[in-house]
């Protein structure tokens, strides 16, 4: 990882809550110009770090560079957007007016920047209306607007489709739909057990065929003579095939070129099943 | 940020125009406390005007703590009701002047409508007694002298209170 430039790199952050650990020697890579996304069980310490990060805690113990200064800085913060738990507004104010407070605290002063944002999150229509008439899916899109409005270099989203509604998580979704992870973070005791491109992850979780035969070598033979090449021979007389192909073609090639078959399974792992994975083998995968 | 920058921002979050409208009815009742006030204190001194003032500017002092109160309540006390202050301190502000800011909105409004009852409540005063001579004795310099000095000594103690 040391090729990448970090805008946040964090070194054996440790944060306790009276007797609760909720960080304990925990390093963090974001690479700059990334999109992180930070996977973790309920209190696994997610939510503590990112408060550590803009600011509203601080650590016990540990080290963190923002924007290549040390700690939380005001000039960290002036570029940095962020949705921290649930997204509180003031509420006898309008959505417009809430943005145009908060740009006047972040010393942002295009006046155009907030009727464009609220257009980015489908909220023009509403931009007049009290914030306390909004709906929960409201806010967070408020919200999101809010955090992207002054342009921020570095964006903290806290579970942004929390407490939302089935609607409300597809439109967040929709949303959100061009700014896909391409880092991957796993928590888990309140330690970083894995830091991974998602272009690692897809090739150590590609969906694959798997097949359990007699004689392996003899099936590498027929796999070859079909056209497939990237498969992988596994232990217990398994192989995993990679490329997309007809598994019925394939289980009749290994019965007539005279392989037992005794096993065909296709594997479609998601991001979730690599999750748990990770957990289950201690953050190895 | 400049403080009165904080300030002027504090002033768009809260409705402002209500809460210095609630000096309306508190005026009111201040009016007719000082109004009562007089027959009570006519009764014990020959001339009263000193007395009076006295007594009006202490029940002013009293009913604006209650006030000051309220208005820190509103003004502080709601942001973190509303979890508001953790937008507030994802801000590049230092936390010490965020407050400062507050409380300076919240003395402001506090001292300002203070002030303006005192001098309705003096005036009420003054005009009472022109018309139907409802005070024992006449209005000295000294006594006017003495009114403002309570003035400015609750408005100073208001102040220091809201401050702490």
């Amino acid at each position: 990882m040391n090729a990448y430039t970090y805008i946040i790199e964090g070194e054996y952050i440790s944060k306790r809550f009276d007797s609760t650990i909720a960080l304990n020697n925990f390093n963090i890579h974001v690479p700059e110009g990334s999109i992180y996304g930070l996977i973790g069980l309920n209190g696994a310490g997610k939510s503590t770090l990112m408060k550590i990060l803009v600011g509203l805690e601080t650590m016990d113990k540990g080290s963190l560079r923002i924007f290549d200064h040390t700690g939380v800085t005001s000039e960290g913060l002036d570029s940095t957007g962020s949705i921290i738990e649930y997204p509180y507004f003031y509420e006898h104010l309008t959505g417009l007016e809430n943005l145009q407070l908060h740009a006047s605290y972040m010393g942002f002063h295009d006046k155009k920047r907030a009727a464009e944002v609220l257009e980015q999150v489908d909220l023009t229509a509403a931009a007049g209306r009290k914030v306390l008439t909004y709906s929960l899916g409201m806010r967070q899109r408020l919200a999101i607007a809010r955090a992207i409005l002054a342009y921020p270099k570095l964006l903290i989203l806290d579970e942004p489709t929390n407490a939302l509604d089935p609607e409300g998580i597809k439109n967040m979704r929709t949303l959100m739909k061009e700014h896909l992870a391409d880092w991957i973070g796993i928590i888990d005791q309140h330690k970083m057990v894995q830091e991974k491109t998602m272009v690692e992850i897809k090739n150590n979780n590609r969906s694959h065929l798997t097949i359990c035969i007699d004689d392996v070598r003899k099936s590498c033979i027929i796999l070859e003579r079909l056209g497939i090449k990237d498969f992988a021979v596994q232990e217990n007389n398994r192989i995993h095939i990679y490329q997309n192909t007809d598994s019925s073609m394939i289980a009749k090639e290994l019965i007539n070129g005279g392989v037992s078959l005794y096993e065909l399974s296709q594997a479609n792992k998601t991001l979730e099943d690599y999750f748990f994975a990770v957990l289950q083998n201690g953050g190895q995968q | 940020m400049r403080i009165w920058s904080l300030v002027r921002l504090e002033a768009r979050k809260i409705r402002i125009r209500n809460l210095i409208l609630l000096d309306v009815p508190i005026t009111a009742i201040l009016l007719f406390s000082t109004f009562v006030s007089i027959f009570g204190v006519n009764q014990d001194h020959a001339s009263s005007f000193a007395a009076i003032f006295k007594m009006m500017t202490s029940t002013v002092w009293d009913f604006y703590l209650f006030y000051t109160a309220y208005l820190i309540s509103k003004i502080i006390v709601e942001e973190y009701v509303n979890h508001t202050v953790m937008i507030m301190f994802t801000y590049s502000i230092k936390r010490t002047r965020i407050f400062l800011a507050k409380i300076l909105l919240a003395s402001m409004i506090s001292l300002t409508c203070q002030f303006l009852s005192q001098v309705i409540c003096f005036a009420f005063v003054i005009i009472a007694d022109n018309r139907f001579s409802l005070v024992n004795g006449v209005l000295t310099k000294s006594a006017c002298n003495e009114f403002w000095q309570y003035v400015m000594v609750d408005t100073a103690l208001d102040f220091c209170l809201s401050i702490r």
